[in-house]
């Protein structure tokens, strides 16, 4: 197995890097990691061919040109889109006129950390979190569907780990030991049972 | 097994959706889903190799009659190397009915997730979710929980429930019958509040009459001095009493860590961003907890780290951090150390290392140490493939390595509503 497994390795590597070509060598890291980095227009090209430019573009406000750079400021805020426009259709749920606009995060923000709420820096927002969720539930689903809270409470995967380091067999009953009711946060007993008892968890 | 054909049925529409969406004439309800696939090549403790294989797919499906939606996640899998059969999870297969524009009010039927304030669980459930206009948000949920960890009992199990929050205070009811017996029935209360800008408070106590026990009692304090410095400090109480019967213990695992099942602790976690850009970022956490044991009872948990963040200038973000862990088990003392790097449009690579040496009363002192490497191959705009070589060495291996592919892929398409807002206009 060993070698089938150096030999696939070798080959994505290959691949993706042969494939990488030109692009690789010219980063622009500010404009490729923004959060508006992946907006396309050809993406929306059925609804610019609707609706035209107006309904991002609000070019309703009267400017002086006296000031050419004070004008040109602020045409580029008033006539860029601002976050409030891209999520009044893409995180408006039962109000987005554009009923199959995607709403995944990671859609246009390429870098998730940069829209973290200032919050959840705390070090401990792991465990903290359900107390702001408790008092304001909808504060998490502004940004968070459902389903982002099974990934880590209910979903088991061995293959990604999420929560714990990769030998964390090895070393759990450290932790466990020193904090138990850390654990049954989200295992219940019989996980426990599984390993201890028989030896053997597939999945 | 009823309900997982069902959920085959739905994966097989998901396929079907997608071979769809590259059909612009055939007109579908607006939709959008994940799809990952995942393979794992690993040496095993049995001598013989480990293949798992998973498949997920994630669909919503939107604006079918009265605004309603329909929302799917499931996992299918098997062990290729052991040779398993295909078995399928099911994380939500539900109908969301609104009942006003704005989604206020809404009725969900099927199998969903639900976190009312207690312990969070997928169920078989209805459940009712209301607003009032002064801002009182009330739930009312009923169903069977569903477990996908092995050695949970299913049967008669029942949850209910109900919720009430309203301005940062939170007030609720839940009764759960699990294995064959009443775990708990239990009332909590809460609350979270700003007591000014700079600090929150934060509180919850819970109680089980069906044991008669408190479960838990929580206060904490969240205080942001500056936006560069962030510091959290609670105070917990815990009996997991929901892990006796009739006086007796369920699960002797549990009884060697905590006999008596309550434990008192205390954490402080500290947030500091060291250069106004964030370039560097401190952060640590310490947990103190007293187990209710007798004789060597107190537990130490430690992790103090560092996090180098040049993501917008060179693509890089990259973490170290010390580890320290002291119980009446054992010691460990470990580092663990991780970057993202952003190579190009195309390919992005993620690599971790964790060492730890640790000293356990069972198996005296040892070494844990993995290290593993993925690159992400961007293959079109929205979808990618993983690949990661993954090593470690601990007291069962040498050597213990592992290979990692997958492949995720999101879509979304549909045509929608025939008379969209949006054409209204």
């Amino acid at each position: 197995m060993r070698k089938a497994i150096a030999v696939l390795s070798l080959l994505t590597a290959a691949v993706a890097l042969s494939s990488c070509g030109q692009e690789c060598k010219k980063v622009n890291y500010k404009e490729e990691l923004g959060a508006f980095a992946k907006f396309h227009h050809l993406d929306h090209k059925e609804f610019i061919d609707k609706h035209g430019c107006i309904p991002c573009h609000k070019m309703n406000v009267e400017m002086s040109w006296a000031d050419i750079e004070a004008a040109e400021n602020g045409s580029k805020k008033i006539i860029m889109p601002s976050k409030v426009t891209c999520h009044y259709c893409h995180n408006n749920p039962g109000v987005s006129p554009a009923p199959n606009a995607p709403t995944q995060c990671y859609i246009c923000h390429f870098n998730m950390k940069e829209i973290e709420p200032a919050d959840h820096k705390t070090g401990d927002w792991l465990k903290t979190h359900r107390f702001a969720y408790e008092a304001a539930p909808k504060k998490c689903s502004d940004c968070h569907r459902q389903r982002f809270c099974i990934e880590c409470h209910e979903r088991r995967d061995v293959i990604q780990h999420r929560v714990h380091p990769r030998n964390y067999e090895y070393t759990h009953s450290i932790e466990a030991a020193a904090d138990p009711a850390k654990c049954g946060r989200c295992h219940r007993p019989g996980f426990c049972m599984e390993c201890h008892t028989k030896g053997t968890w597939l999945r | 097994m009823g309900i997982e054909r069902v959920a085959l049925a739905v994966l097989a529409s998901g396929v079907g959706l997608l071979s769809a969406s590259a059909q612009a004439a055939i007109a579908v309800p607006g939709f959008e889903g994940e799809l990952k696939t995942q393979i794992e090549f690993r040496q095993d403790v049995y001598d013989h190799d480990s293949i798992p294989f998973d498949n997920y797919l994630k669909l919503d499906v939107k604006d079918l009659k009265g605004n309603s939606e329909l929302h799917f996640y499931g996992k299918l899998w098997k062990d290729l190397g052991y040779g398993t059969d295909w078995n399928v999870d099911l994380y939500q297969l539900y109908v969301e009915v609104p009942f006003d524009e704005k989604k206020n009010n809404l009725l969900t039927v099927g199998r969903q997730f639900i976190s009312e304030g207690f312990e969070t669980f997928v169920a078989d459930a209805v459940r009712y979710q209301g607003r009032a206009n002064n801002g009182l948000r009330y739930v009312f949920y009923l169903g069977k929980p569903r477990y996908f960890e092995p050695n949970s009992p299913s049967g008669d199990d029942f949850l209910g429930g109900f919720t009430f929050n309203y301005k940062g205070f939170f007030l609720g009811f839940e009764h759960l019958r699990h294995g064959g017996h009443v775990q708990k029935s239990a009332f909590a209360v809460g609350n979270f509040k700003y007591l000014n800008p700079k600090l929150s408070q934060f509180s919850r106590f819970e109680y089980d009459v069906a044991n008669g026990k408190w479960v838990s009692a929580n206060l904490g304090f969240n205080y942001f001095p500056t936006r560069r410095l962030r510091t959290t400090t609670e105070f917990e109480y815990y009996n997991g009493s929901y892990t006796y019967y009739k006086n007796y213990y369920e699960n002797p695992i549990f009884h060697n860590f905590s006999p008596q099942g309550r434990e008192l602790r205390l954490t402080q976690s500290a947030y500091y961003d060291l250069t106004k850009g964030g370039e560097w970022q401190l952060f640590g956490n310490y947990s103190i907890t007293d187990v209710q044991r007798s004789g060597k009872d107190t537990g130490h948990l430690l992790k103090v780290g560092l996090i180098r963040d040049r993501w917008f200038q060179e693509g890089l973000r990259a973490y170290g951090a010390l580890l320290y862990q002291n119980s009446w088990i054992g010691i460990l003392r470990g580092v663990e150390f991780g970057f993202t790097k952003y190579l190009c449009r195309k390919l992005t690579l993620v690599g971790t290392a964790d060492v730890a040496r640790y000293d356990k009363i069972t198996y005296g002192k040892q070494w844990a140490n993995a290290f593993y490497l993925k690159g992400i191959y961007q293959t079109t705009e929205f979808s990618n493939l993983e690949l990661g070589v993954d090593y470690r060495t601990n007291e069962d291996f040498n050597r213990d390595l592992r290979v990692i592919a997958r492949f995720n892929y999101l879509f979304w398409g549909g045509s929608g509503r025939e008379n969209r807002a949006e054409d209204r206009k």
